[in-house]
């Protein structure tokens, strides 16, 4: 759900498999399988798990795969394959390896698939659907559920929506409701690995914050078990300092690098395709600069908003994100000061960040609010190229413009993953206040 | 009246002896704002800035008469810390705290639904109404006492229309920030509801950004309640990447709301005066209260 609105930003997802793992542990049933990063590996699980009828499926953290198509497949073949024996299985492997998957929940960017999922093909006497997830309207957990689960739920909730069941439950007395058991057409021998299933939902959702998991489809195998053929979850990014753990973290290892950095800082970092480095204050006024930019004919590099709380060194390795990219040809900076992040700690901050790495992208200041005029001045007198405005329309409009004109390309930095994330967790844990 | 806060309003901060806390709570001071008083766990019978730190909410109510609370404490206890708000009938809870987990705000929601207490946000910038009181971390520089009301899920473009509603002469009535969590308190429809009733606002501006349903809903309020005053309104995020989304779960609850321009559509169809770019905020509004009063 990674979008531009603040809640979703953050929401982290977990590849099926990785879904599968923790469903599994909490003694959920899932078919057996193994994760394979090279079609030889792929191929040797079906011996090693003993597989006669084999599934196929690319790792991405979005669904619609079966739906989707490969970007370099004249073919236009699926992100999930059916298959028997090795030699089958390691050519589906092979084809998806190292190649991007679009589908209706990627976005048009695609994902590129670093690994696939082979296990045993189990079909289900029918296919259901169940989610449990948070009602943002109620404030409240939700179980979505349906009979007919599978690849069509969202248009059958457009155009059915009476085949769709909602089932809040009150986080304080976390329980099963019934209604969901006689929505769903448990019969009574089902009842009972029906309810634990919910109860390992409830359970992991609660326990490990999560904000979503997803079961489609899921249903009776032909030899009566139940049983979870795909799984989606996604955790709470907020809920880090208690849950900062090895698994929560699996969650990251996709991401472009500055947006793995940001996370770590607590920002909000969204990697885009155009050529203005941005940074703003908020992540409102961040859209809106954004939509003044696409107004005057412009195209933002990427989405980032500094929260009010920023010290500022946060706010130097903020612009220092941004600055290092290659792509970008000029910057803006979009800040109306307030509280503790006054105009002239953002002054401060870009000194900071011009003594580390000098500044070779011009950039356009837009200081509004607390010290603007202090901030402006200082600005001014220290880095005479930036330009300064405490307008946002002047701002984008000359940020658009020396955009247009201007090309380099500044030296990128390269820090290793697992010390920026040992530093962040620490950070957190110590408390913000 | 103005609505939420007014001079009549006598606030506590929890978290008060904090960093954050002390540095707004002497603005808050220097503003107008009648602060009485803060709340410290373990710190009760101390003075900080002049005013008594009490160990819990119920003491400092009962010893301050307060009917306010601003919260300022981390994310990890910002949770229990509107609670115990809520367990003490804090009328006026304002919570500023961003990156609260999501099911910390789903007890706090479930927590609400048997109190009369009011919670306004979190990730929020506050509520104020300019020349009279400040419940939050707003530049108070930018305002200016009028009769625009405005309500934003925004901390930074609440600060934009306010900007361009003071440089334009209108001024604010009282502004709040409802904050951008997917799950928290007042939503637009509880404050349109206040801004629609309050004398002392003649026009509304409602700010609102892509994602959730909030911005439909207040449409479907504005439909079935129709207002003389004119409304103004603006969605961030019209030039927004279609994102990457995980499962259906989140589709079949949206039912295909959530976009900039359904929002966009959703207000217009109502009457709502849209502007399409947030540099506009001010002059659209300026142009809607001369047709009202041509």
């Amino acid at each position: 759900m990674s979008s531009f609105s603040d809640g979703d930003c953050l929401a982290m997802d977990l590849t099926e498999h990785q879904a599968k793992k923790i469903l599994l542990d909490a003694g959920v049933r899932v078919p057996k399988g193994q994760i394979a990063r090279s079609a030889e590996e792929a191929r040797n699980i079906v011996t090693s798990l003993n597989l006669s009828d084999c599934v196929v499926k690319a790792q991405i953290r979005a669904g619609g795969r079966s739906q989707g198509h490969f970007k370099n497949d004249s073919q236009a073949r699926g992100g999930i394959r059916f298959g028997t024996g090795e030699e089958q299985v390691r050519a589906s492997a092979s084809q998806m390896l190292n190649n991007v998957l679009l589908t209706n929940q990627t976005g048009p960017a695609g994902e590129l698939v670093h690994s696939v999922y082979v296990e045993e093909r189990i079909e289900l006497q029918s296919e259901n659907y169940l989610a449990l997830t948070i009602d943002n309207t109620t404030g409240s957990l939700v179980f979505i559920a349906s009979n007919v689960g599978g690849i069509g739920i969202e248009s059958l909730a457009l155009q059915s929506p009476e085949k769709i069941g909602r089932f809040l439950v009150d986080i304080q007395h976390p329980l099963v409701p019934e209604e969901l058991v006689s929505f769903l057409n448990v019969d009574t021998k089902g009842a009972a690995d029906f309810i634990s299933l919910c109860n390992a939902m409830l359970n992991i959702l609660i326990n490990k914050d999560a904000t979503l998991i997803e079961l489609n489809p899921f249903g009776l195998s032909k030899d009566g078990q139940l049983t979870v053929l795909d799984a989606a979850i996604t955790w709470d990014d907020n809920a880090l300092f208690r849950q900062g753990h090895e698994e929560q973290m699996q969650a990251y290892d996709h991401l472009h690098e500055a947006e793995f950095k940001a996370i770590c800082l607590g920002l909000n970092y969204i990697e885009l395709d155009g050529n203005i480095g941005t940074v703003s204050s908020g992540a409102g006024l961040a859209m809106a600069a954004h939509d003044a930019l696409a107004d005057a004919g412009g195209k933002p590099a990427n989405f980032l908003d500094i929260p009010p709380s920023s010290s500022v060194s946060d706010i130097q390795q903020a612009l220092s994100l941004v600055l290092v990219s290659e792509k970008i040809n000029a910057m803006l900076i979009n800040v109306i000061g307030g509280g503790i992040m006054r105009c002239d700690a953002i002054t401060d901050a870009l000194l900071l960040a011009n003594e580390k790495q000098s500044i070779t992208v011009p950039v356009v200041a837009r200081l509004a609010g607390t010290n603007s005029v202090l901030a402006m001045q200082r600005l001014n007198a220290s880095l005479p190229d930036v330009f300064v405005t405490n307008d946002l329309a002047s701002a984008t409009s000359a940020v658009v413009e020396i955009a247009s004109k201007h090309n380099t390309s500044a030296g990128k930095g390269d820090v290793e993953r697992t010390s920026w994330w040992k530093r962040a967790v620490k950070s957190r844990e110590a408390g913000v206040n | 009246m103005p609505i939420l806060v007014d001079n009549k309003t006598r606030l506590i901060c929890q978290g008060f002896t904090g960093r954050q806390a002390t540095f707004y709570s002497e603005r808050a001071i220097a503003g107008g704002t009648e602060l009485v008083g803060g709340v410290t766990p373990g710190k009760g019978g101390t003075l900080h800035l002049g005013l008594p730190v009490f160990d819990t909410v119920e003491q400092a109510i009962n010893e301050t008469d307060a009917n306010a609370t601003l919260i300022l404490v981390p994310p990890a206890q910002a949770a229990s810390a509107i609670i115990e708000a809520i367990d003490a009938n804090v009328p006026l809870i304002v919570c500023i705290t961003e990156r609260i987990p999501v099911l910390d705000m789903v007890r706090v929601r479930s927590a609400l639904k048997t109190s009369s207490s009011r919670l306004i946000g979190p990730n929020c910038p506050g509520v104020i109404t300019p020349g009279q009181c400040k419940v939050g971390i707003m530049p108070l520089e930018i305002f200016k006492p009028g009769r625009i009301g405005i309500v934003s899920r925004s901390s930074t473009l609440t600060y934009e229309a306010v900007m361009q509603t003071s440089a334009n002469g209108l001024g604010q009535s009282t502004c709040v920030g409802i904050g951008a969590d997917p799950v928290g308190g007042l939503s637009f429809v509880d404050v349109l509801e206040l801004f629609v009733e309050d004398d002392s606002t003649s026009g509304i501006i409602i700010i609102g950004e892509i994602g959730g349903t909030a911005e439909e809903s207040a449409a479907r309020y504005l439909k079935s309640n129709p207002t003389s005053k004119p409304v103004v309104g603006y969605i961030a995020g019209l030039s927004a990447p279609v994102g990457r989304r995980m499962g259906h779960a989140g589709a079949i609850q949206q039912q295909g709301m959530g976009t900039a321009n359904g929002k966009i559509d959703a207000l217009d169809e109502v009457g709502v005066c849209m502007t399409r770019s947030p540099v506009h905020i001010g002059r659209t509004m300026q142009l809607a209260m001369s047709d009202t009063h041509a």
